[in-house]
């Protein structure tokens, strides 16, 4: 059985007429980490035992998870197991508690698997600045897989699980899944409870599922969305994703956003995107340009805000109540040099910064001005959606680059994710589904939708993946 | 930008090596400078989005409930003397 080419929903089939089990299920899923691990990298601990000992127990079948093995990015808490945010810094840190998505997951009769890498505290773009290691992309083992749920996604495109959760602030379900070839989908702000991820910025943090397709992506989204009174940005809006995921697109119209295909744009993307928008012509009402023209300052407001907030969620890490603590005899310097033995090089420049950007003089300059550009992304999305249903763009401006490439250039590696940090910005639901370059790379299709429209959005990204 | 650095290293609590300020006093110049591309928007009269990037959140209650309560969550502290965290001195006496 070759795992990794099978969904959730083929599965769920063969489970419920008795063809395969949810033990031969989990059996094959470890065989699958054993072989690609040690070079992968994708996991960084594993609940093999619990995870044999639930598949083997009596599971209610008819549960829309039960017995499919789900991996879970290592910012997220599961009960009894260590949470690192891929750190030094939580060092030994065990979660007391499971985070409500992770909670509904188990409630649906998912076995959770494992936890995967991450760029440390999610901040980053190639999974190269975890303290536990790269990741390296199954596809291609020189290159990166993204981030930062980098692990998410290569443990979903081996078959190291059937599907995953990830966390996308700047984009960081999205921009991997493009990069690992597997669905990628950020729900709208507020959708799905952050009850439970581990804070880095929190006004653009999402957990978002990252599967093999669309309808998975669509099935788990529907287990983990709702209203949890624990977390006070969650919303309650009904939820019903699956209906009409399957009844095409006639009535829908695509705006293909001018800006996101600069000049510099890899020709192989953009082969791949205007094919399928050729293809994808022909499906629906109409397709036409619109413009989206602060594009080009999305990585700046974002990064600025980011920054802030992470310099502020990250104050908590100090080694007095848990995690790694330095010897010093003294607070102050403890503190110090807890944090600066702790933290990665990565997490030290964006707390520098975002203490720059926050602290007297720079305030206004930087934060506030960033706050005022938030809102003009806002209002220019709110102006293309009175004219288009959903906004069509690349996923990422360039196909995966090699391990360590932009791994000395800060800059360049923020702005790989020119793409996919508007719609964080906006709060809206995004989604990246699979296409192939035409020299058969992997290459990400992103849709942009309203907020709180991700039937439509599904229902389009449906269609997309099979043109 | 070495000074710069050193004094967001004391405000941020972070300890740096004089051979780590020197990697990232020129990233972080660099990042500054592009963050300036920002002066080019013509944002005056545009309010802030502060917070609520969506309508009616954030305006309503959260359910704060002691979690987990009991013994589950000392055990995971390794610091713990007696329920009061262990931590070296604040103040070094004469």
């Amino acid at each position: 059985m070759k795992v990794e080419q099978y969904s959730i929903t083929q599965l769920r089939s063969s489970l419920l007429n008795n063809e395969l089990s949810p033990e031969a299920l989990l059996t094959e899923v470890l065989e699958r980490i054993r072989l690609n691990e040690p070079m992968i990298n994708g996991y960084i601990r594993l609940a093999e035992e619990e995870a044999l000992r639930l598949a083997s127990s009596k599971l209610d079948l008819k549960l829309p998870l039960a017995g499919i093995p789900i991996a879970v990015k290592d910012n997220i808490a599961v009960k009894g197991m260590g949470l690192s945010c891929g750190s030094r810094i939580l060092d030994g840190f065990i979660s007391p508690y499971d985070a409500t998505a992770v909670a509904r997951l188990k409630a649906a009769g998912a076995v959770v698997i494992g936890k995967t890498n991450l760029d440390e505290f999610a901040m980053g773009s190639s999974n190269e600045t975890s303290y536990f290691g790269p990741v390296r992309n199954p596809l291609d083992h020189r290159l990166v897989p993204g981030g930062s749920s980098g692990g998410s996604a290569a443990v979903v495109n081996y078959g190291g699980a059937v599907a995953a959760l990830g966390s996308d602030t700047g984009g960081s379900v999205r921009q991997p899944a493009a990069f690992c070839g597997v669905v990628g989908f950020k729900p709208t702000y507020g959708r799905v409870s952050r009850y439970g991820l581990v804070a880095f910025a929190s006004s653009l943090d999402v957990i978002g599922p990252i599967t093999r397709t669309v309808e998975d992506a669509g099935i788990l989204f529907s287990v983990i969305a709702g209203q949890d009174p624990k977390d006070a940005t969650s919303v309650d809006r009904p939820i019903d994703f699956l209906a009409g995921l399957k009844d095409g697109v006639q009535d829908l119209v695509v705006g293909v956003a001018k800006e996101y295909f600069p000049p510099e744009l890899d020709p192989q993307v953009r082969a791949a995107i205007e094919d399928r928008i050729e293809r994808l012509s022909r499906c629906c009402r109409d397709v036409c340009e619109v413009s989206l023209p602060h594009t080009g300052y999305a990585v700046a407001t974002y990064q600025i805000l980011a920054m802030a907030e992470a310099s502020s969620n990250l104050a908590r890490y100090d080694g007095v109540r848990y995690g790694y603590r330095a010897d010093e005899p003294e607070l102050g310097e403890m503190y110090e040099a807890t944090r600066g033995a702790g933290f990665g090089a990565e997490v030290k420049r964006r707390v520098l910064l975002g203490s720059y950007v926050l602290s007297r003089g720079y305030y206004d300059e930087y934060y506030l001005v960033a706050q005022r550009a938030r809102t003009r992304f806002i209002e220019e999305f709110e102006q293309a959606f009175s004219r288009v249903d959903l906004i069509l763009t690349p996923t990422t401006p360039s196909l995966p680059f090699r391990l360590g490439e932009k791994a000395r250039d800060p800059l360049e590696m923020y702005l790989s994710d020119v793409f996919t940090t508007p719609a964080s910005l906006a709060g809206l639901s995004a989604v990246s589904v699979p296409v192939q370059s035409p020299a058969g790379l992997p290459v990400g299709l992103q849709l942009i939708g309203p907020k709180f429209e991700e039937g439509k959005l599904l229902r389009l990204a449906y269609v997309c993946e099979s043109l | 930008m070495m000074d710069e650095v050193t004094r967001l290293g004391r405000l941020a609590r972070i300890r740096l090596r004089a051979e780590e300020k020197s990697v990232i006093a020129p990233q972080v110049e660099r990042i500054i400078g592009y963050f300036q591309k920002l002066k080019e928007l013509k944002l005056s009269g545009v309010e802030p989005t502060t917070h609520g990037v969506v309508p009616g959140i954030g305006s309503q209650g959260r359910a704060d409930e002691p979690i987990p309560p009991g013994e589950e969550i000392w055990a995971g502290l390794p610091y713990l003397k007696h329920r009061h965290f262990s931590a070296p001195r604040a103040l070094i006496g004469p």
